[in-house]
């Protein structure tokens, strides 16, 4: 093979034909990966050039969803109340998620007899990757009719908290959405925390028993030694949920307003992409405004997870831990 | 006629059905230290899990006869009771790879309340510290984490987080079996300085004869789950009255 050739491949170090064989057939795939992300990233903004144009940054900010049929000039495309619905729920449901995942990964771990914790494991991993079309289903008919009643009960007697400042019409709802993603992304999350939590070394757990720790106490020792797992955990739930689409958008209700209140119905950026993008070719604008509310997400999705690329690498220089 | 801080009666354990400890009846007296020796796999370091119920962590263990520290029972007091007075040394350095120097070396006295105020922790850590000859070498970096310490030094802290529960007894598993020679030295020092300043009872494990002699005051030999033999620590190694323990201490075990 030519000298340059293999110099642009970084085949310079290999010593034998093997070696090369090897680079040569694994490197389309990597390549094709770098390409698909390229392409995405290109058929993203070019989508995103009209309305950018004619609307500007107000695409982020206005409330408005104006569809108008054969007059493109009365549509006016607002994507604040999906990415405002995106960023709540998935908040809510990182907020809920948190204690339920540290609680069942402690309790797979230390309370689970060790005959029953494959069983449990089995059945979370079941939940992990059970399609979310199950979940949305689910939710649909029987999570959101009994959220009902309790968020009914929490608008008349906190009604003084804007999070329950209105009266809900139905079970679908944000909050819903919330709790439905925070059930969604729990076996994720625990799944990561529950991993680092059993790689604790056995003479780190002895320790924390040896200086008389409680069995509670302990386990608030050792959790705090995987802070950073739960911080992935967490991350990993949250891109899960930001990402949801039709399980969200089968119990969020669709309601196309900024409110802070839970017990409201809401939108995401995923879900009105889903029921929109059917109709979309019918408009001037809207398949651009739809394009500019996935780069919303995917935007926000690499910002969650470089912040908590950002805090392990911290945890560890601050730990010493060197990196290769 | 010197007075007893520990006693083992009896003491029988299984670890996953299979006995480890055969009856070992065994006093350790105040203020000094008692070398545990030992082939390996002997039961030393089952001996003193037993000691501060670190063995209740363990569902595959059983446990027989008696521990009696001051003349109470372990098995009648709260696990983490025991082990406030009954603090341990592994084999491992095993600092909280999280927390900071100072927070390991706090975290005892925290949960057990040793301390009123902010200045009454800082000098128990710093007592702590002192006494495992560690202060003059972290004083200045209390804050930050122990994983940038040599492994020495994180054996002294790990030390020291034991030091700062005041306990009355030590137990100390191979405390010196993974750090260097200068470090081993060390620890020897901090373990004699606090028998004879503070009156700690130490219990060290330990399978080097020339440590031994060096740290202990006295010897307890065990072999195959027994003690086969127990005395002043000069007596047992110069005039082993077992054949066993003759062996041992030749090398030849």
């Amino acid at each position: 093979m030519d000298r340059r050739l293999q110099r642009i491949l970084g085949l310079g170090g290999l010593r034998s034909k093997d070696d090369e064989r090897f680079v040569l057939l694994h490197l389309p795939a990597s390549l094709l990966l770098l390409l698909v992300i390229l392409s995405m990233l290109a058929v993203f903004t070019a989508y995103s050039i009209p309305i950018l144009r004619r609307e500007g940054l107000h695409v982020f900010t206005d409330s408005a969803w104006q569809a108008v049929e054969g007059a493109p000039s009365r549509e006016w495309y607002g994507l604040a109340p999906a990415i405002f619905g995106s960023l709540y729920t998935s908040v809510i449901a990182v907020l809920l998620a948190a204690p339920l995942a540290v609680s069942l990964a402690v309790v797979l771990e230390e309370l689970t007899p060790p005959r029953l914790r494959g069983a449990l494991a089995m059945l979370t991993d079941l939940m992990a990757a059970t399609p979310t079309i199950i979940y949305g289903l689910w939710g649909l008919a029987y999570l959101a009719p009994h959220m009902y009643p309790v968020l009914a009960w929490l608008s008349r007697h906190l009604s003084w908290l804007p999070f329950f400042s209105k009266h809900p019409v139905s079970g679908y709802t944000i909050a819903t959405a919330g709790v439905l993603l925070a059930v969604m992304s729990t076996p994720y999350a625990a799944a990561v925390i529950r991993e680092s939590y059993s790689m604790i070394p056995y003479s780190i757990r002895e320790a924390a028993y040896a200086i008389g720790a409680t069995r509670f106490e302990a386990i608030r020792i050792l959790l705090g030694m995987v802070k950073p797992s739960i911080v992935a955990g967490l991350a990993l739930a949250f891109a899960r949920a930001i990402g949801e689409t039709v399980a969200v958008s089968l119990v969020v209700g669709n309601g196309y307003t900024i409110t802070p209140s839970v017990t409201d119905s809401g939108v995401t950026v995923s879900s009105l992409i889903a029921s929109q993008f059917g109709n979309a070719g019918f408009y001037h604008y809207m398949t651009s405004a739809l394009f500019v509310g996935g780069l919303v997400i995917f935007a926000i999705g690499l910002a969650v997870n470089l912040a908590a690329v950002w805090y392990m690498r911290k945890w560890e220089e601050g730990m010493g831990i060197a990196r290769a | 006629m010197a007075t007893y801080a520990l006693e083992v009666r009896d003491l029988h354990v299984w670890l996953s059905g299979k006995e480890i400890l055969r009856g070992v009846t065994v006093r350790f007296p105040e203020a000094a230290v008692t070398a545990v020796m030992g082939p390996s796999g002997t039961g030393k370091s089952t001996l003193l899990r037993a000691i501060n119920r670190l063995l209740d962590l363990n569902p595959e263990a059983r446990v027989e006869g008696d521990v009696r520290v001051y003349g109470r029972s372990v098995y009648e007091m709260e696990p983490y009771e025991v082990r406030r007075i009954v603090a341990m040394v592994f084999q491992e350095p095993n600092p909280f790879p999280h927390l900071s120097i100072y927070d390991n070396v706090a975290i005892g006295p925290r949960l057990h309340g040793l301390a009123r105020t902010k200045r009454e922790l800082d000098e128990i850590v710093r007592w702590a510290l002192e006494k495992a000859m560690l202060w003059d070498e972290v004083k200045d970096r209390l804050d930050s984490s122990p994983m940038k310490l040599s492994g020495g030094q994180r054996q002294r802290l790990s030390l020291a987080r034991a030091l700062a529960l005041k306990p009355r007894i030590l137990l100390l598993d191979e405390p010196t079996a993974n750090v260097d020679p200068v470090n081993a030295v060390k620890i020897e020092e901090a373990i004699r300085g606090l028998v004879r300043e503070e009156g700690l009872t130490a219990v060290f494990v330990t399978h080097m004869p020339s440590q031994a002699v060096r740290v202990s005051e006295y010897i307890v030999f065990l072999y195959g789950g027994r003690v086969v033999e127990q005395g002043p620590s000069r007596e047992v190694a110069l005039n082993p009255r077992n054949p066993l323990t003759e062996k041992f201490f030749r090398g030849e075990l």
